[in-house]
């Protein structure tokens, strides 16, 4: 009988679950058997009595809480709180952004002077990195085209005039590191902005005659305040804006100055 | 890019690219043109006489393919004009270029020319609502300028020529030009066109150049 009770012993403890109170109650008596090679670990980790039934670690505990804004002190369920779209979709940090713009342009002062005509032809490609999510910097690469045709007009040096038709370019082409900073209102489709750039332009002066042509080319140091407004429609956008190009007179040539209105569109 | 955009972007780059056309010469107007030089810093103020050599001198010999100028029609057109001219100029004229020793003597020559080019065009282009969709064809033309040049000399200022005896020995003096004048426009196909404008370009040669006023005007 003790050989058959000691057996039976042994295996209640071998099946008894951890924490069990099966194996809380086993007598000390009569001597145990020799010990397994990797004792339960009931034997080690002891659990009250009291306890519920325990959960697979991967099972979440109910979402039985009280509110951390319920006021009332009252205690109830909650709702589950999700990420959205919107809150995940608001952050633009870190990210670069293209914008290939039309870029229309109009000479200011000696500028308009020299070349009056409203230009339509014209480009600029600029790239901005999100650093925060209303300031980007980025590098602007662009080319106005400012002309006019003029009848009858005389050329004139000390010794010599000429008078006939001409046509008047002025090509400038700005390369320049820009920063913009982002309002954001209450319809956040709508991003008006301001920024600037500074860096060079490279501009040409040519007057063409009908059997002669005279150029004027420099390199200059050169910025450009701008403001404009961006449309987002979540993945791109589009972009309007101004800019007051400024280019400085060099010893080689004057100082040019124009507006460009550049309609284009950007990518988020 | 959102493939959306791709249309968009391409409406842009075309925009962009044509209205890039450059701004050229291409009517009837361009071709008109009024050139003056002077010797360098020359002054005029001392001048007060003046001779017109007669008749109007035929440059085509020194033209490439010249064209015959309708001398009975531009030569009074332009000795009258000139005439008008340097007399509101301040300017008295004498008879002889030798005899009358004028302060300067002025020369008109006149030649005209065929210049030749290519026209491409869309044959009934718009024609009531039809539209040429080929090629344009390349048509050759010609456009006939005649030009009129104006060469005022100082007899009084002659100077030995600092090549003489080089290639011969035979001692030469040379006039030096003081002025020349230059305009140039369509070959008039009507008196009525040549008599509005020769004058009309004679006057614009020297309202360009103003120090030729007597009494100086520099």
């Amino acid at each position: 009988v003790n050989a058959r009770w000691q057996r039976l012993m042994l295996g209640l403890a071998l099946l008894a679950p951890a924490g069990s109170a099966a194996a809380q109650t086993v007598p000390p008596e009569p001597p145990a058997p020799p010990p397994p090679a990797s004792p339960p670990p009931a034997a080690t980790t002891p659990a009250p009595a009291t306890s519920p039934p325990a959960y697979p670690a991967e099972t979440p505990p109910p979402a039985y809480e009280t509110s951390p804004y319920d006021e009332s002190g009252a205690t109830g369920p909650v709702p589950p709180t999700y990420p959205t779209f919107q809150r995940a979709a608001a952050t633009r940090k870190g990210k670069v952004s293209g914008a290939l713009q039309w870029s229309m342009g109009l000479g200011v002062g000696s500028t308009n002077e020299f070349a009056n005509d409203y230009s339509f032809g014209g480009f600029a490609v600029e790239g901005r990195y999100w650093v925060a999510d209303q300031v980007t910097v980025g590098l602007l690469w662009g080319w106005n085209a400012l002309h006019e045709k003029e009848y009858n007009k005389t050329y004139s040096t000390e010794n010599l005039a000429i008078t006939s038709t001409q046509v008047r370019w002025i090509d400038a082409m700005p390369l320049q590191l820009t920063a913009h900073y982002y309002l954001e209102l209450g319809n956040k489709k709508l991003l008006p902005y301001l920024g600037a750039g500074i860096g060079t332009a490279w501009t040409q002066r040519q007057l063409v005659l009908p059997f002669t042509s005279y150029t004027q080319d420099s390199w200059h140091f050169a910025f450009a305040p701008e403001l404009g407004i961006l449309f987002n429609t979540g993945r791109g956008g589009l972009l309007l804006s101004t800019r007051l190009n400024y280019a400085v007179e060099t010893d080689d040539a004057p100082e040019e100055l124009w507006f460009s209105f550049n309609v284009g569109l950007m990518e988020f | 890019m959102n493939r959306h955009y791709r249309p968009i972007i391409g409406i842009l780059l075309a925009t962009s690219a044509a209205s890039c056309a450059p701004a050229s010469f291409d009517d009837e107007d361009d071709t008109d043109m009024v050139i003056t030089m002077r010797q360098p810093d020359k002054d005029f103020s001392s001048y007060r006489t003046y001779a017109i050599t007669e008749p109007v001198v035929d440059l085509g010999a020194y033209a490439e393919d010249p064209i015959q100028v309708p001398h009975s029609v531009v030569d009074p057109l332009i000795l009258s004009s000139l005439e008008q001219e340097m007399d509101e100029a301040g300017y008295m004229r004498v008879a002889d270029a030798m005899a009358d020793n004028p302060d300067v003597v002025v020369t008109p020559g006149v030649v005209a020319t065929n210049n030749w080019g290519w026209v491409s065009y869309y044959p009934w282009y718009g024609y009531t609502g039809y539209y040429w969709y080929y090629p344009p064809v390349p048509v050759p033309v010609n456009t006939p300028l005649g030009s009129v040049i104006i060469t005022m000399l100082d007899p009084n200022a002659t100077m030995r020529d600092p090549n003489a005896g080089q290639m011969d020995d035979e001692e030469r003096t040379l006039v030096p030009v003081i002025w020349t004048g230059a305009m140039r426009s369509l070959l008039y196909d009507s008196d009525e066109a040549a008599a509005q404008d020769i004058p009309e370009l004679m006057d614009q040669m020297f309202d360009q150049s103003p120090y030729l006023k007597v009494g100086g005007a520099q």
